[in-house]
């Protein structure tokens, strides 16, 4: 029972980060950036590459791995995704093209590093911790606490400062906000580097605690998603609620009727939202309808 | 000479696929990522059907139509209230929920291993199971579909479609039955992909659920954009591109290890150069960049 709890507690925190990071580009550029998987896994990989090809320190490693995620999703945006919003690209498209591009980045890994699952190796071997009774590993209190950070620090990075400020402006009304003097090109830029930012944390998180795969990304990706859709467009309190609830209906299907039927659970469940409530958990109908 | 059969009943299912994709996806303009799901379930339909009853092949593939028509009914209701991108995570969604079906439902589907041994095609009595035999089916197949097809686009039915495509609202206020022309379209182009699954099972002589991932229904739709959405050959030639073209890695000497992953760097490039610069695809006239067609 009480690994169960525990479970749900680490399943919730992971869920919250890959939602969180893939919401942030979603309210900001207002389109499904599934390429955010790619990135997930680019960025487990990168840390992977610095380690074990390039032999350099852990925590060196780890950085690159984050900031190279940060900035490969940073150049999606810049490269790819303005030049098709400056051709009047529809978010229909850009999806599509988001697509694209996760098969592509996910083929190049694959090509580069091979299909079998890896693992980053910390130095030290960690053994697990057990605290009131339920098991974590070293990571999954780790990950835990990232999240938990995460959801603490939005409240100071999303309300108080300028930028935080730009971004909610620009996911509210890209119009009005170009208008009022924000610049738009920087604001979708960093919306995609804290989000890629986000999804590499996500992804050697994974890669350290259980492993990697050049396709774990889209199987991390859809639980997030889900969260984001059930929470409510643009409220993250919503999407702290959501990505629990989500972990829980997870964990005790699984724990119900075999842990392979936890993506069906979730998908069932942000098929249900979409049909009778679109709007989440705590959003409201009308965000919707503006795009 | 054995290759060559291989590559052309290929293409044959794939046309049979894009050609009732592009019915909903660029007649009607609803772009669905659900259509491996339609093909594996006509696929897994046949093969449970011909091993355990061991029905005779158009029976087979009757039920297949059938049964995937009703799924591809379940799967327009989603389109009934969302448009466009939501309407792709929906089918996105239903497409991975039928593969972790196939995939983990062991007592029904055999599970990842799939059910093997389907019993040999004969039709009217001849033992169609060769290799040539079953391009000569493939090949009638894809001329009934793609005639049907035909049929039905330059049909008042067909205008229809277009018209619900180009613009909802207006074809709803001029009275049109958007409802029943959205969930009709949706079961006949379920029902055609389950024949195509049909097909292939009976080409393979198992099933099992690898060939009907998400990526290959991504694959089908990138097929359909690629050759033209909402033009009749579009599709054909997409099928006839996509299938072909990686096959052309083989000759210059790439090792069947990479040929996997480079076809999919393939098609999923050439998805994104089309919606970059030419969304209407080669031959198309629906591009998805504004409500309503390119070209028209």
């Amino acid at each position: 029972m009480e690994q169960l709890v525990a479970n749900i507690l680490y399943s919730a925190a992971m869920i919250f980060l890959v939602g969180f990071g893939f919401s942030i580009i979603f309210s900001t550029a207002r389109f499904f950036h599934f390429a955010h998987a790619a990135i997930i896994t680019a960025g487990a990989y990168i840390a992977f590459a610095c380690l074990e090809r390039l032999s350099l320190p852990f925590l060196l490693s780890i950085l690159i791995g984050l900031v190279g995620a940060a900035a490969l999703g940073w150049c999606l945006e810049r490269g790819l995704y303005r030049n098709m919003r400056h051709n009047s690209a529809t978010p229909l498209v850009l999806l599509l093209a988001s697509l694209g591009i996760y098969i592509v980045i996910q083929n190049v890994i694959s090509l580069a590093f091979g299909d079998d699952t890896k693992v980053i190796a910390s130095p030290n071997i960690s053994p697990s911790v057990c605290i009131l009774g339920a098991y974590f590993t070293y990571v999954q209190i780790l990950a835990v606490t990232i999240a938990v950070a995460t959801f603490l620090s939005k409240v100071y990075v999303l309300d108080k400062t300028r930028i935080g400020l730009a971004l909610r402006a620009v996911s509210c009304s890209p119009e009005l906000s170009n208008i009022s003097g924000i610049d738009l090109g920087k604001t979708m830029g960093f919306a995609f580097f804290l989000g890629s930012f986000l999804a590499g944390v996500s992804g050697i998180l994974q890669a350290y605690d259980v492993g990697m795969m050049p396709t774990m990304g889209l199987p991390m990706l859809l639980p997030g998603v889900v969260a984001v859709i059930v929470g409510g467009n643009g409220k993250t309190a919503g999407l702290l609620i959501a990505s629990v609830i989500l972990a829980t209906v997870q964990e005790l299907a699984g724990w119900r009727f075999g842990a392979r039927w936890e993506e069906t659970i979730a998908l069932l469940l942000l098929l249900a939202f979409l049909m009778y409530r679109p709007q989440g958990i705590m959003g409201k109908l009308s965000k919707i309808a503006t795009s | 000479m054995e290759y060559i059969l291989q590559i052309l009943i290929l293409i044959g299912i794939y046309i049979i696929l894009s050609v009732s994709l592009n019915l909903i996806a660029g007649y009607t303009g609803m772009i669905s990522i659900a259509h491996a799901a339609f093909y594996g379930v006509g696929a897994y339909a046949t093969a449970l059907i011909a091993i355990q009853l061991h029905s005779p092949f158009l029976v087979n593939v009757l039920c297949a139509f059938i049964i995937g028509g009703l799924f591809g009914a379940l799967v327009s209701l989603p389109s009934l209230r969302m448009r466009d991108d939501y309407l792709v995570i929906a089918t996105f969604a239903f497409q991975v929920i039928v593969f972790n079906i196939l995939n983990n439902w062991d007592a029904f589907t055999g599970g990842p291993v799939g059910l093997p041994s389907i019993p040999k095609l004969t039709l009217l009595g001849f033992n169609l199971s060769s290799h040539i035999g079953l391009l000569g089916l493939v090949a009638c197949f894809c001329v009934i579909v793609f005639t049907l097809i035909h049929r039905i686009v330059n049909s008042p039915f067909g205008r229809v479609l277009k018209a619900i495509r180009e613009d909802e609202v207006l074809a709803r206020a001029d009275g049109k039955n958007v409802v029943a022309n959205k969930v009709t379209v949706f079961i006949i182009g379920a029902g055609m992909a389950s024949m195509a699954g049909s097909l292939y099972a009976y080409y393979i002589g198992s099933v099992d659920p690898t060939g009907f991932t998400v990526m290959e229904s991504i694959f089908i739709i990138s097929i359909v954009i690629i050759g033209g959405a909402g033009s009749e050959r579009g599709p054909v030639l997409g099928a006839i591109a996509l299938v072909l073209l990686p096959e052309l890695f083989r000759f210059i000497g790439l090792p069947n290890s990479i040929a996997a992953n480079m076809r999919q760097i393939l098609y999923g490039g050439l998805l994104v150069a089309f919606m970059i610069w030419r969304p209407s695809g080669f031959l198309g006239k629906f591009s998805f960049y504004t409500k309503g067609s390119a070209n028209e």
